[in-house]
């Protein structure tokens, strides 16, 4: 099935929409890190992507792993979206026996790797791109790391290997929303000059506006050439996007909505 | 109390004969005592057994229009086994068997399956599909071996554990394609799914090893008559001696032993104190004459355990 | 029969476990099409390298990056592969701790790491390379099984067993030859345990390299002082066979563990955790006292540190005292 932007938009319009229900029912959660990839999740499910859900666990289809594993809501919203897992798992988010655990677990059918310790899913993902290399597979390896993630050094060594071992069905995406934690992230730890570092490390490296589809696309298709290298589009986002007391505002990086804040939220989206 | 264990199975009820040995090709030899005998085949022994040892089992399988499949009836309802799959063949009789009984105990089996070998893939999914909460599925190679691994692999895929008693056994390629969650051979059947020779000279460990990595089970229990049995499973070998008894006629206690390993699981057991607690099942119906007769009720058996381990404590 | 006769029938030659898995990864690499080997640069000193010789397309060096090479490991098993890392016992198990517990045991994926280099017996290198904790770090997983195999001719039959399990499993290897055990012959897959001595009312768990001195002293007590002391390689430290153990401990009064490492939360203290539940008993452990090893050779070392045949039979002296009060 052939998506187009509006298609686009409005599914990642249903995916905020879940992702606030989920992390409010469950109070709990990281819905502002979640908002800034959500751009880049429904791009590659629903236009990217060779996945089939009623087949999920085809040997042949391509890979996801969302190394910067807190903003699992987006993934498990959009699994949702694609049909994958049934909409009624979003009121168990963070529950005993979830498949929707609070970050993703890869032993769920449909959640290709276990992370959320910040630093070891790019690794995973290198993992499977050599995997598939060395079958002859022809599938394609896609990662989200975040920014504040680059801070480990698992993140450089996955970064080495790739480059070195010509990963080229690799394509990562790095959510730039500058800011962690503890603070923006040019105040705890600057990445600055990143665009140079990735490329000194050997990646082909694309920037662009991470909200945009178009813009999105285009670095999905230069990304799909098989060059020797491995891709990483810098995706330049906002925390919050999509909801606008959210957008930018550091109070949602790991706390969900109060009740509230929940119903305006929810107007907003619906509107 | 609804079904949680079911038996996907044949019947095929059992003529016995005693003779002094059992006769090689070609030759005449004197029986005595020929009888008809309360004795099903693997499938209705496993699930009486499985009812008289406390599990509320269904039986899943199919009978001719005749006299044998009518009592069949009977002898589940007698035993509590529900039967509302036990479909009715027009057109092939019940299947039935020839059970040859040695002086010393042993036996030996010749089977002629007539309506098993029409139980459908479609039928035994609907029954399946029709009991969401049980689970446990125990299963032979009495019905044709395609619907029993089929059986399995469905129960697999609910969510339920399958014991499948691959009885009687041929070496089969397709097996490492279907789950299975316990494989529950005797020696003879163990080393035919191999394709090997039987033999005394090769180590059981690795016989268990080589048939759950050829099976893909996630575990293996050999069962070895009155040596007890070796089992494997993902944290390694275990090995249970028999308890030590006067071994009557030990007809059946195989089919004690699959019924008891699936109750024990049900109770909550581990695999391998469920293993324990069926060696004993299978034992006390050795001291006893019969198939079918001899299947212990769980009172019994409760009574039988106290006794064997008060014993070992003198 | 004279000591050395006795003891010739126990020990054999002295074998490099680290030549015996060059060899068995490549027999195994032949059985398993989908066994893939990674190396984080030091191939050449495990012999992992000799895989990469026969089964190039299933080998990578992952050069001096023990957490990348374990996060690789676990994306090759989405893969369907089965990853075998080799590496040294303190980086795999302390470096990429973390990354293995999260990326490969949490999810319990068919990972196999199988370290050299455990225990002071590493030598000249000093502290920083002698693992005294990869017992402790794995242990302390949930769902990782444990192999120790006691000698060379074990390590087959420790990588076979692996194989047939699905899950991670931890090995540990030596870096010193240690003597075949003659009476402990595997089958193609490692057991439990391997009784080598039965009879005595003081009984000497071993693992790995300390199976030797466990032995000698067991020969010299029975020589010297007519007592029969039993001797048991332990092998499988996670699922301990508790059932089995407990029965080769039938008529035991007193219990001696030896292993490199150190005592806490090693081989001793897993014994101790499991005994004390269904069979309590006085215990001695011989072992690293919660100190960290140094440079020297492995022999001076083991004399150092209180692992020889000789610090075993004190110990088993100690405990014959407190028994007897």
């Amino acid at each position: 099935m052939i998506y187009d932007d509006k298609e686009l938009k409005r599914i990642a319009r249903n995916i905020r929409i879940n992702i606030i229900k989920m992390t409010s029912t469950a109070r709990s959660g990281h819905p502002g890190p979640s908002f800034s990839i959500v751009e880049i999740l429904t791009a590659l499910y629903f236009w990217k992507m060779n996945i089939d859900e009623e087949d999920i666990l085809s040997d042949n289809r391509d890979r996801l792993v969302l190394s910067k594993g807190h903003a699992a809501p987006a993934l498990y919203a959009t699994l949702v979206e694609k049909g994958v897992f049934n909409e009624n798992e979003l009121n168990n988010f963070r529950k005993i026996g979830s498949p929707f655990q609070g970050h993703p677990d890869g032993k769920n059918p449909g959640i290709d790797a276990t992370t959320g310790s910040l630093g070891i899913g790019l690794s995973q993902a290198v993992g499977m791109a050599l995997g598939a290399k060395r079958k002859s597979a022809n599938l394609s390896v896609y990662a989200v790391i975040g920014d504040g993630e680059c801070d480990e050094g698992q993140i450089w060594e996955a970064a080495l290997f790739a480059n070195h071992n010509k990963l080229d069905n690799l394509t990562v995406f790095l959510d730039h929303n500058g800011d962690q934690f503890e603070g923006r992230v040019e105040d705890v730890i600057s990445l600055s000059p990143l665009l140079e570092k990735w490329q000194a490390f050997g990646w082909d490296v694309y920037q662009f506006n991470g909200h945009d589809f178009n813009q999105i696309k285009d670095f999905l298709e230069k990304a799909s050439i098989h060059n020797g290298k491995p891709k990483i589009g810098i995706a330049e986002t906002r925390k919050g996007f999509g909801v606008s007391f959210m957008e930018g505002n550091h109070a949602y990086h790991a706390r969900s909505l109060t009740e509230d804040e929940t119903k305006k939220a929810l107007d907003e989206l619906r509107n | 109390m609804k079904p949680n264990l079911l038996v996907v199975g044949s019947h095929a009820p059992a003529m016995f004969v005693d003779v002094e040995r059992p006769p090689l090709i070609g030759e005449t030899i004197k029986g005595e005592n020929f009888r008809d005998q309360i004795d099903g085949g693997k499938g209705s022994n496993q699930a009486i057994a499985a009812a008289r040892l406390g599990a509320s089992v269904s039986f899943i399988g199919r009978v001719g229009n005749d006299r044998l499949g009518k009592t069949f009836t009977t002898w589940l309802e007698s035993d509590s086994v529900d039967h509302q799959w036990l479909f009715i063949d027009e057109e092939h009789p019940t299947g039935a068997g020839l059970n040859i009984q040695t002086d010393d105990g042993d036996c030996a089996l010749i089977t002629w399956m007539g309506a098993n070998q029409f139980l459908s893939k479609e039928q035994v999914e609907a029954a399946i599909e029709h009991y969401p909460s049980s689970k446990i599925l125990l299963t032979q190679f009495e019905i044709p071996h395609e619907i029993a691994l089929f059986a399995s692999d469905l129960a697999v895929r609910l969510g339920k554990m399958s014991i499948v008693n691959p009885a009687p056994a041929t070496k089969l390629d397709c097996l490492a394609q279907h789950q299975i969650s316990i494989l529950v051979p005797n020696k003879i059947e163990a080393f035919t799914l191999l394709g090997l020779d039987i033999s005394d000279d090769q180590d059981l460990r690795e016989i268990c090893y080589e048939l759950r990595d050829a099976v893909h089970a996630e575990s293996v229990i050999i069962t070895l008559g009155k040596d007890g049995s070796i089992g494997l499973d993902n944290d390694g070998i275990w090995e249970i001696t028999a308890p030590q008894v006067e071994s009557i006629d030990a007809s059946g206690a195989g089919d004690v032993f699959c019924a008891a390993i699936g109750v024990g699981l049900l109770d909550g057991k581990s695999i391998r104190e469920a293993s324990k607690w069926a060696a004993y099942a299978a034992a006390l119906s050795v001291t006893r004459q019969g198939t079918i007769p001899a299947f212990p009720y769980r009172n019994e058996l409760d009574k039988f355990i106290k006794a064997q381990l008060e014993g070992l404590n003198v | 029969m004279s000591k050395s006769n006795t003891l010739s029938a126990i020990l054999g030659e002295r074998y490099s476990q680290r030549k015996a898995l060059g060899d068995a990864l490549v027999m195994l690499g032949e059985e398993n099409p989908n066994l893939f080997v990674l190396s984080p640069d030091v191939g050449s000193s495990t012999n992992a390298i000799k895989f990469q010789t026969n089964y190039q397309d299933r080998y990578v060096c992952t050069g001096i990056a023990e957490m990348n090479t374990v996060g690789i490991a676990a994306g090759l098993a989405y893969m369907d592969f089965i990853p075998v890392v080799v590496g040294y016992a303190i980086f795999i198990t302390g470096k990429a701790w973390e990354p293995f517990r999260n990326s490969v045991a949490y999810p319990h994926l068919n990972v196999k790491l199988v370290c050299t280099h455990a225990g002071i017996n590493v030598g000249p290198d000093g502290a920083t390379h002698q693992a005294i904790e990869d017992l402790a770090l794995m242990h302390s997983i949930p769902g990782v099984h444990i192999f120790v195999p006691g000698d060379a001719q074990q390590v087959l039959a420790s990588l076979r067993r692996a194989l047939s399990v699905d899950g991670p499993v931890y090995i540990r290897l030596e870096r010193e030859p240690i003597p075949q055990l003659l009476t402990a012959k595997p089958s193609q897959y490692l057991d439990d345990q391997y009784e080598i001595f039965q009879k005595g009312e003081i009984a000497i768990l071993a693992i790995g390299g300390m199976v030797e001195p466990a032995v000698k002293a067991a020969v010299t007590l029975k020589q010297e002082c007519g007592q029969d002391i039993r001797v048991i390689c332990v092998t499988t430290l996670k699922p301990l066979n508790t059932e089995k153990l407990i029965q080769s401990l039938e008529g035991v009064q007193g219990i001696v563990t030896a292993e490199d490492h150190n005592i806490f939360g090693g081989f001793g203290s897993f014994i101790a955790e499991t005994l004390a539940k269904f069979k309590p008993l006085p215990m001695e452990m011989v072992g690293l006292q919660d100190v960290f090893g140094c440079s020297d050779s492995a022999t001076n070392l083991k004399y150092h540190y209180g692992l020889t045949s000789r610090h075993i039979i004190e110990a088993v002296q100690s405990l014959q005292f407190r028994i007897k009060g």
